[in-house]
């Protein structure tokens, strides 16, 4: 999966983009590519999911555990823009309760 | 017995016209291996012309199952196999996961609390939710497991009932 970081320090703003499939192998990569761009202060953190046709329960144990942790440190997670496949899935589980979507 | 929709799913894979095996495959415990079952399964449905919802579904489940396998079974262990089978009948879609975990017990599955949701536990909650049979069975003297999951791929009701 490749993951393209946009950092907007003037609006406190880290928008990582998606690109691919969500699964345990690729949940690992998202794990560390978030942690790594966690700032100090209350930051909002967009993960762009335009370009993710994919997403099993390894992916979504991974968004939660992003989400707990963004939130441990003052911050905020918008999921924007989930396709159709993924918005499925999180309501099947009743995730899209639990995440901010946008 | 298992029964979805008031069908005798034994009875309909047996009942089936065309029963062979299409794909049999061996897979190892590294992950990597996921995308391309997904990638196969995507070519097994455009030929049957399967929508993409049902696609979508299939995917999922197999992914989740054999995610299972290499997460819980395996421990990642790129070293051991495990098989999958396909079989494709006008009325269904049978997969089989085929792997060796002389621990398991699938009566000690947890169901996942999706109010109070801490990560972990979906993968068998999905599989049940959107699959229309999902059944483990163990073999407890060799430690196999087989995991039979079915999709139904047509109504099959009829004005009359079920077929």
């Amino acid at each position: 999966m490749k993951i393209d970081i946009q950092r907007d320090a003037a609006h406190q703003r880290t928008t990582f983009v998606l690109d691919g499939e969500l699964d345990v192998h690729q949940a690992k990569t998202l794990k560390s590519t978030v942690l790594e761009k966690l700032e100090e202060g209350v930051w909002t953190y967009v993960i762009e999911m335009n370009s993710v046709g994919y997403i099993d329960s390894s992916g979504l144990g991974m968004l939660v555990y992003l989400k707990k942790e963004i939130l441990r440190s003052q911050g905020r997670m918008v999921i924007a823009n989930p396709t159709e496949a993924v918005l499925n899935v999180f309501r099947l589980t009743k995730l899209n309760e639990f995440f901010e979507l946008g | 017995m298992p029964v979805s929709g008031g069908y005798d799913i034994d009875k309909l894979i047996d009942s089936a016209p065309d029963r062979t095996t299409l794909v049999d495959l061996e897979l190892s415990g590294n992950p990597r291996c996921l995308a391309l079952v997904r990638r196969l399964l995507e070519a097994s449905a455009h030929s049957m012309l399967l929508d993409e919802t049902l696609l979508n579904d299939i995917k999922l489940a197999v992914t989740e199952a054999c995610t299972n396998v290499i997460k819980h079974a395996f421990k990642y262990d790129p070293t051991k196999k495990f098989g999958v089978t396909i079989q494709i009948s006008p009325m269904l879609y049978l997969i089989r996961v085929i792997y060796e975990d002389s621990g398991f017990n699938p009566d000690s599955i947890p169901l996942p609390d999706l109010d109070e949701y801490k990560g972990g536990g979906l993968g068998v909650y999905i599989m049940r939710n959107i699959m229309d049979d999902v059944v483990y069975s163990t073999d407890p003297p060799t430690g196999m497991v087989t995991l039979r999951m079915v999709k139904l791929l047509k109504p099959l009701f009829t004005t009359g009932g079920p077929m």
